[in-house]
Formats: C-alpha cells, sequence, structure tokens
C-alpha cells in the first residue's frame, strides 16, 4: 500500500508537525503560553482549542471502537486505522498545545452514543458526515483564532480532516470533493453532534393534562 | 454536488402540518429532573428535544406536542388523524423549509414505548411526533399511552 504509506507521512508532516512545531517555535505562542494572565485573546483561543479536542476526542473513540469491532476489512480497515491513528495524534497534539498556553484540556468523555453498527456499509455511511463536520468545524473556527501560529495549524489540521472525509466519501461512491469547502459554526457543529455527546434517551414526555376527556365522552356518545 | 444534509440543518423555528391545518412555534426543551422529554412551556407550541438531532439530520429528531390542557384540547390534539403520506413541514432558524412525510403512526403503554426507536440513533432523517393517547389517569394525571408519529425528510 505504497499510496497509504506515502499519504501517511504526507498527513503527519501537514499536520500534526506543523501544528505542534508552529506551537513550540513561535514568538506569538510563547508570548501566550508565559503570560501571567491570559489574555482575552488567549482565552478565546484556549475555548476553541478546546472545542477542537472536544471534536478529536469524539473522533478518535470512534474510530478505536470501529477499528476494533471486526466489521471492517481491506482497504477500508487499512484507511481507518490509519485515519484513527491522525485522530489520536490530533487528540495529543491539542491537549499538549492546550497545556502549554496555560489552559486545562477537555478530558474525553466516558461513553459516547454512537450506534450499535451492524456492517462496514454503515460504519462508512456515519463517519463519512462526521469527517466532513470536522473539516467544517475547523474551517468556521480559523477566522476566530487571534493567534496567527494556531491559525495556520488549525488550517493545517482542517486540511487533513478533509482529506479523511474525501477518501470517504470515495469509499461510499460520492464526489470526493466540492468547490469550496463549507464552514460550519460551533453553534451548528454542536447541534449535531450532541446527541453523541449525551448518552442516554429520555422517557416519554407528559404531553397531556386530561382537559380534553370531558370532549371525548360527547363524541363517543353522539 | 448535492450537499450533505447534516450541513444544511438549523435549529427548528416552526412547524406546519397542513393535513391538520395546524401552524405552530417550536420551543427547544431538554430533559426533565426525572429524565423524561420536557414539554413545551405554551400548549399552543410544540418542544424539539435539543438533546436528540436537529431534524433534517442523520438520526431521530423529535417534536413532542400537548394532547390537550386543563381545559381542553391543544397543539397535538388531532395528531392521530394524520395518514401515511401526510406532509410535516419544519421551517429551520436559516429560513429553509425541510419536508417530511408521514411513514407510520403507533401507540405505545407510556412504560413500554421503544424508547431507542424514537430517540435513538439511526442512518435516515426522521422526525417523531410524540403527543399523548389512551386513557386518562386522574390518579396519575396523566394518560396512559403516548401516540408517535414517525415521519421521514423527503427535501
Amino acid at each position: 500500500m505504497k499510496f497509504i504509506m506515502n499519504r501517511r507521512a504526507f498527513l503527519r508532516n501537514s499536520a500534526v508537525t506543523a501544528f505542534a512545531t508552529a506551537i513550540a517555535l513561535s514568538p506569538a505562542a510563547s508570548r501566550a503560553a508565559f503570560a501571567a494572565t491570559p489574555s482575552q485573546s488567549a482565552s478565546q483561543d484556549l475555548d476553541i482549542l478546546n472545542y477542537a479536542l472536544t471534536l478529536e476526542h469524539l473522533e478518535a473513540t470512534a474510530y478505536r471502537a470501529v477499528n476494533a469491532s471486526g466489521l471492517l476489512s481491506g482497504v477500508v480497515l487499512k484507511y481507518f486505522q490509519q485515519i484513527g491513528a491522525h485522530e489520536a495524534d490530533h487528540v495529543i497534539t491539542l491537549d499538549k498545545t492546550i497545556r502549554s498556553l496555560g489552559g486545562t484540556p477537555v478530558a474525553a468523555l466516558a461513553a459516547y452514543n454512537f450506534p450499535a453498527f451492524k456492517s462496514q456499509a454503515e460504519i462508512l455511511a456515519y463517519f463519512q458526515p462526521v469527517e466532513e463536520l470536522g473539516a467544517a468545524a475547523y474551517l468556521g473556527q480559523a477566522p476566530r483564532l487571534l493567534n496567527p501560529d494556531l491559525l495556520t495549524a488549525a488550517v493545517s489540521i482542517h486540511n487533513v480532516e478533509a482529506q479523511h472525509a474525501a477518501i470517504l466519501s470515495d469509499l461510499i461512491g460520492v464526489s470526493p470533493s466540492p468547490a469550496f469547502g463549507m464552514p460550519k459554526t460551533m453553534e451548528q457543529v454542536l447541534a449535531v453532534v450532541t446527541p453523541i455527546l449525551t448518552p442516554g434517551v429520555p422517557a416519554m414526555p407528559g404531553t397531556g393534562m386530561g382537559g380534553a376527556v370531558y370532549l371525548r365522552s360527547n363524541e363517543a356518545s353522539r | 454536488m448535492k450537499l450533505h444534509a447534516s450541513q444544511q440543518a438549523a435549529a427548528p423555528l416552526r412547524i406546519k402540518i397542513p393535513a391538520l391545518g395546524l401552524d405552530a412555534a417550536v420551543e427547544s426543551v431538554a430533559k426533565t429532573a426525572s429524565g423524561h422529554m420536557d414539554v413545551p412551556k405554551d400548549v399552543k407550541n410544540v418542544a424539539w428535544y435539543n438533546l436528540g438531532p436537529l431534524p433534517g439530520v442523520q438520526g431521530n429528531a423529535v417534536i413532542s406536542g400537548h394532547y390537550d390542557d386543563t381545559k381542553g384540547p391543544a397543539v397535538f390534539y388531532k395528531l392521530s388523524k394524520l395518514k401515511v403520506g401526510d406532509q410535516v413541514i419544519v421551517t429551520d432558524a436559516d429560513g429553509m423549509d425541510l419536508t417530511f412525510v408521514v411513514v407510520s403512526k403507533e401507540s405505545y403503554p407510556v412504560d413500554k414505548a421503544p424508547l431507542n426507536r424514537i430517540f435513538g440513533f439511526d442512518l435516515e432523517r426522521d422526525l417523531n411526533l410524540i403527543t399523548c393517547s389512551g386513557r386518562w389517569n386522574s390518579k396519575a394525571r396523566t394518560y396512559n399511552q403516548r401516540l408517535v408519529v414517525y415521519t421521514r425528510l423527503v427535501q
């Protein structure tokens, strides 16, 4: 799988390494990291990084689960193992970056509300929009990042998430790439992932107060 | 290339059901302290379960509405009249109309409803409408059944 190995090397170089290097070496990041009191801009950047980490935890956990499910095989399994490794790298790098900037990284949840997959086709159908969402999430936050080094690094991860989406799109037989990526706001993304982040279904609602009972009695007696 | 529906949906604002002459505002609710899906504050409105999917995205979005209040019928009083093929139109915060059609309806004893089927994940873009049905229990102050109208996104 020469293509896969080359792609792997490329993705690693373009995303994680770029992120870590940019953060570690940049004067701007150093200033932010060693500031006695985080500025408002650093705080906003940390919120965005923790938001990204929340999504990366979700993705990394999801890939770990399906890669161990025994439902994947062949080239799909190889791609999923690679992509899962990327997501795990994103988690590690974001975690370190948040700590280096004086923030507290969010932890992975103890459980996620993933579906009970029964086939490879179901897994592909589920993960393709997840990767699209991941790419759109980074694109949506890029203009809000105030540290230019973080911006460069975030775009490098966006690029990788978009490539994941393209791979999965190709595997399910849809066009791998639109002409333009579409950003999504934090609110839009959280609306989609909240069900995954909220395990457990509610009991049925109480949608009656008894006031129509007399009407039904009258209708029945007619 | 057609956009994936998950890239288009936003929070629901209004629901229209032409077959019932219904046009109502959509509130946003979560769970009660006892773990039940919450209900709309105004009995003229319906409520979208905001811990579940948005209407139009993959999975089971859920909207509930009161069957009645203490004085008489409420917004979903006639929900049981819906037939397979009837339209349910949700307008979201982006002004987009999402059209669903009724695919089936079922009434369940309130404690035996298939919660995973109603609220859990699936690969379709479904919207499930819930209201009370069955017999009024004046001691428990609730109806003994819940009606679920299952609808699926068509455009």
